[in-house]
């Protein structure tokens, strides 16, 4: 992705950076406003659709009895995947997840798989033969920066509000029963929060031209306990001790602000 | 309390295991690296700077770092299929982006560097390694640089924050935190982590990291100058 933006707008955007101002009048550390309305697909066990200003997500959870892996016989499976869709940027194009997709598809199962979100051993029907197999496919509908925190805050609030089907067994042979519909074993909620550096200065949620101008990035993924989950640095620059150390306080802070937006699900 | 926690393959918390590092070790490449740790082997080799064909890439005011991370179908447990997968996607894209900073790309407009890490054999902590064997074929190739960048894993297992995990380790313990860092400045520029940790158990393994980090620069700067360092003396000019 070759981003070109012209340097009187870059110009712009340091010399407002300088004065502690942003181009959309937010404060360093303010995201943009989050819209989340989940059960947005029906067809879907779990979906959310969310926004962070001009970017869009929808996140889908499909489930379906498949057989575990081989090294955890008695644990469900996650599977999460990201596209960027092409109609969601003039830079993204059709075809197989480029490293970007590959990238936030990662950084975003590591926070749900190590908070962990989901009580995987519960997901277990049979020990090494059949097990619950969820799906997670996050769909970048609109870009507008900062798509980390945005995919993660989808999929997990699609999670959230996933229901399974319960299984019976029929003569020993399993039947999965579509009327009674159970909710996930939800055992931690995690998000991500992403700080980025800019001209020397630290930021929360980019719109996509100062995404574009941004020097690094870390991600950050807390558990509702304020511990640790995931973290990820991306972007071509380095960070000093320091700016990780003020990154992490940044994302603390506005971790509880995303998880207070969280518990406002109807779950 | 700390000294006293000996890990299953017999380490202290802050020992990592034995590292053999060689340089120009291939006759084809332009620079070329060959890491030993534990049971980790991974061969690095780099081409370049040379021309970039494909103009839609190049970039007319430097060069291109294209990265390639590839395990050998042999080199894990269950065979890998070969070919890149999303694990390995990912961990190209973070190495060029650890070892970015430290070359003078500038000096080469619309050519392109490129880097391939090949791991034999895994067992644990291969993209620091891979991050390393890279810096070290890098300077093998003559590439102008600012500093050769250093990396290391740190990680907790059994509620101790410990350096340079093992295979097992990773798969059984709580957290694992691979880091990059250029030492001349002590500025990070690759950092990951999974698991669970509280901020200060991890600033206490951010700590451990940079002191793993130091020890990997000395042995780098060691199998640089057993190769290159032409004085008796053992004095090297940087």
């Amino acid at each position: 992705m070759v981003n070109i933006i012209s340097e009187v707008s870059k110009e712009k955007i340091f010399d407002l950076l300088n004065h502690e101002q942003r181009i959309d009048d937010r404060s360093f550390t303010e995201y943009r406003d989050i819209r989340i309305e989940t059960d947005y697909i029906g067809k879907a066990e779990g979906s959310s659709m969310i926004s962070i200003g001009g970017t869009t997500v929808v996140a889908g959870v499909k489930a379906q009895v498949g057989t575990p892996f081989s090294n955890s016989p008695d644990k469900g499976i996650i599977i999460t995947n990201t596209e960027l869709l092409a109609i969601a940027s003039r830079q993204f194009e059709y075809g197989p997840p480029n490293k970007f997709a590959v990238e936030i598809s990662r950084v975003v199962d590591r926070a749900i798989r190590e908070a962990p979100l989901i009580d995987l051993e519960k997901l277990c029907i049979i020990e090494d033969s059949k097990v619950w197999k969820l799906h997670i496919d996050i769909y970048i509908l609109d870009f507008d920066g900062n798509l980390m925190d945005a995919a993660c805050l989808a999929a997990v609030s699609a999670l959230l509000t996933t229901k399974i089907p319960s299984v019976k067994f029929v003569n020993d042979e399993l039947s999965i029963d579509n009327e009674h519909l159970t909710r996930l074993p939800i055992k931690n909620k995690s998000v991500l929060c992403t700080i980025v550096k800019i001209n020397d200065q630290l930021i929360v949620d980019p719109v996509y031209v100062e995404e574009t101008l941004m020097d690094a990035s870390i991600s950050i993924g807390f558990r509702e306990d304020g511990t640790l989950c995931a973290m990820q640095k991306c972007g071509l620059d380095l960070m000093s001790v320091k700016e990780v150390m003020q990154s992490m306080n940044i994302a603390f802070n506005k971790s509880q602000e995303l998880f207070s937006i969280l518990d406002d699900i109807k779950q | 309390m700390k000294e006293q926690f000996i890990r299953k393959d017999g380490r202290a918390f802050n020992s990592l295991r034995t590292i053999k590092m060689e340089v120009g070790v291939l006759n084809n490449a332009d620079g070329s690296a060959y890491i030993e740790c534990g049971n980790n082997k991974i061969l690095v080799g780099v081409y370049g700077p040379k021309e970039l064909y494909s103009k839609k890439h190049a970039k007319p005011d430097g060069a291109v770092l294209r990265c390639k991370y590839n395990m050998a179908p042999f080199s894990v447990t269950e065979r890998k299929r070969p070919g890149p997968d999303r694990r390995s996607t990912e961990i190209s894209k973070l190495i060029s982006e650890a070892i970015t900073p430290s070359i003078f790309l500038e000096k080469y407009p619309r050519s392109s560097i490129d880097i391939s890490i090949e791991v034999l054999e895994a067992e644990g902590g291969t993209r620091c390694l891979g991050i390393v064997g890279a810096s070290l074929a890098l300077a093998d190739a003559e590439i102008p640089m600012k500093d050769l960048i250093s990396a290391c894993a740190v990680g907790k297992v059994d509620n101790h924050i410990v350096v340079d995990l093992s295979e097992e380790e990773d798969q059984t313990g709580q957290a694992d935190m691979p880091v990059a860092i250029m030492p001349r400045t002590g500025d990070i520029t690759f950092l990951q982590m999974d698991g669970n940790l509280s901020v200060p158990e991890f600033e206490e393994a951010l700590q451990l990291a940079f002191d793993g980090c130091y020890y990997i620069n000395q042995l780098q700067q060691q199998t640089l100058l057993k190769k290159y360092g032409g004085e008796k003396d053992g004095k090297y000019y940087l």
